[in-house]
């Protein structure tokens, strides 16, 4: 066990597991996606009070929780960097880095769109919309540190710092918004409220919450791999997968 | 004296002298203190003129708008706090102090935020009244705005101690910070919200001042490694 | 399968446009996040090989005719070559 983690710290052995995790995973999670998608489109069946735009849902609550998952992943990944200092996670949080924000930009537009015809307006600041709006800032923020800095090693440290101090804002950012929601709405509406959802939508629901973790796993390794060549690229592995020597 | 004695003393010492030294600095530039002020002032004024001059509607918006200001004001001067140390070369000598980063910048930080948030604090009864906020509300914004300030500061400095190494790193402090700004904004705004309808005030503050204590707890370390990070490259 | 026709499916009571534009523009969105460092590989990969042949020809005009390939060489000139 110890052995396999410690492995995954080589730059050459991460890619070579790296790029057989990927050939298996992402033909598997494309079917899951397929899958899921036909299922919430068109098998199941529609909510009682939204009607046929509640198959939003299939889309913007795992790209949502991924989204969430991701930041943690991805501070994680900056913390291990910071007080192990090990090169691979550094690789780890950049590359995680664009896919939750990315993943937050989806469960928002497609929150906008189901908004549409649910509640007649592209935008509602109800406290789940708000929150992720906030974690979209939060992934730009690092994306966007990380670009202003020169020296691209301090660069991985400082979003690793402000990660992790995002991560300990994100429960009580959640938890504010959730509070000012309920200060400032008038106590008839609820935009959102707790609905128990039928067992013949929570199935394709899970499965496409499972697609999406898996779509994260792959595309956070296919870019670390990315990252992996051009920081390698004078070693001898580096030359030797490219084709010559 | 015995030597752990001795270490602690020269630590509150030191603390006090970086205080101390930060303190003179800004009192030495009144425009630096008068600055982030005249800001408040001014923006403050924009709303009425953006929003029209409807004194029921403006006393409505005003724990807000008084809120959103101050937080621009406070974004304002975070990018200053060690933007001259940085340059000058006395940052990288805190971090070859004997003493814990942490500490030495939170005198610094405890020093910038009495220049200007605490004073904003103190002064904002003046322009609450310009946007009409009930007099009732007044004792509950100036202990929002000082708890809230207090958070803003310790917050922004983390920012501005990623960002002091980037050129015209101004907005992009506002980029990182301004997320982790907005429990602090709610919190406040929402207290000020509940003095102005006789609700319940206390739970908002006791909130704000959690906030404080944690930021004050947690915010050095963040500031601490941030500084050295910032050296690194620059 | 819920709905009846497939015109049926696309209009979903209405509601059709929103759903399938939400679900277009995420399928794009993941097309691209999957799309985009499959191709930087190759483009990494295809730029290492052309930097590989640039390095092997200006080795070659420096020492003129071709004389015995010095493994030696190799390492010390793409050391000194090395500096992006």
């Amino acid at each position: 066990m110890w052995s396999f983690i410690h492995k995954l710290g080589s730059p050459p052995w991460f890619f070579r597991f790296g790029g057989n995790l990927v050939r298996w995973l992402l033909p598997v999670t494309l079917i899951l996606l397929l899958v899921g998608a036909f299922w919430g489109l068109l098998v199941a069946p529609p909510d009682f009070r939204q009607g046929n735009s509640y198959r939003i849902i299939y889309i913007h609550v795992p790209a949502a929780v991924v989204a969430l998952a991701g930041y943690y992943v991805m501070a994680l990944a900056g913390a291990i960097s910071l007080i192990w200092r090990i090169k691979m996670a550094d690789i780890a949080m950049k590359a995680a880095a664009p896919v939750g924000a990315v993943l937050t930009g989806i469960a928002l537009v497609t929150g906008a769109i189901w908004g549409k015809p649910t509640w007649g307006t592209w935008w509602v600041w109800d406290a789940r919309i708000t929150s992720m709006l906030i974690l979209f800032f939060l992934y730009l923020g690092v994306v966007a540190l990380f670009e202003a800095y020169e020296n691209k090693a301090a660069a991985a440290k400082a979003c690793a710092v402000l990660s992790l101090v995002g991560t300990v804002n994100i429960p009580i950012i959640y938890k504010s918004v959730d509070w000012w929601y309920s200060l400032h709405q008038p106590a008839s509406i609820k935009f959102t409220g707790e609905s128990a959802i039928d067992a013949s939508m929570m199935y394709p629901l899970l499965l496409m919450i499972v697609a999406f973790y898996g779509l994260f796993a792959v595309t956070v390794v296919m870019n670390m791999r990315v990252e992996l060549i051009w920081h390698h690229r004078q070693s001898s592995w580096v030359r030797q997968w490219a084709g010559f020597e | 004296m015995p030597a752990a004695d001795q270490a602690a003393l020269s630590l509150s010492a030191a603390f006090f002298r970086q205080f101390l030294r930060h303190g003179k600095t800004l009192a030495a530039s009144p425009s630096d203190l008068l600055n982030p002020l005249l800001f408040f002032f001014m923006v403050v004024t924009l709303f009425p003129l953006g929003l029209g001059p409807d004194p029921e509607r403006l006393s409505q918006m005003a724990p807000g708008i008084l809120w959103v200001v101050a937080l621009l004001a406070s974004l304002m001067v975070s990018g200053k706090l060690f933007a001259s140390d940085f340059e000058d070369g006395s940052l990288e000598q805190l971090c070859l102090a004997p003493h814990p980063l942490a500490i030495l910048a939170l005198a610094e930080v405890f020093a910038h935020w009495l220049g200007t948030g605490f004073l904003l604090a103190l002064v904002s009864p003046l322009f609450a009244v310009m946007v009409g906020l009930p007099t009732q509300a007044l004792p509950v914004l100036v202990v929002s705005l000082l708890l809230g300030s207090l958070c803003l500061t310790l917050i922004g400095a983390v920012g501005s101690a990623l960002t002091v190494s980037i050129r015209r790193g101004g907005l992009l402090l506002s980029l990182i910070i301004i997320p982790l700004h907005v429990p602090v904004l709610i919190f406040g705004s929402s207290a000020v919200v509940e003095a102005t309808r006789d609700g319940n005030v206390a739970s908002w503050l006791a909130l704000l001042a959690a906030l404080a204590l944690a930021s004050l707890a947690l915010a050095p370390l963040a500031i601490g490694a941030a500084l050295r990070i910032s050296l690194d490259n620059g | 399968m819920y709905f009846e026709s497939i015109a049926a499916a696309m209009d979903m009571n209405g509601h059709g446009v929103y759903v399938w534009l939400a679900y277009a523009i995420t399928v794009s969105l993941l097309v691209w996040l999957f799309w985009a460092p499959a191709r930087q590989l190759r483009v990494r990969r295809l730029w290492l090989i052309a930097e590989e042949q640039r390095r092997l020809a200006s080795e070659a005009l420096r020492s003129g005719a071709t004389p015995p390939h010095d493994h030696a060489a190799d390492g010390r000139s793409s050391s000194m070559e090395s500096s992006g």
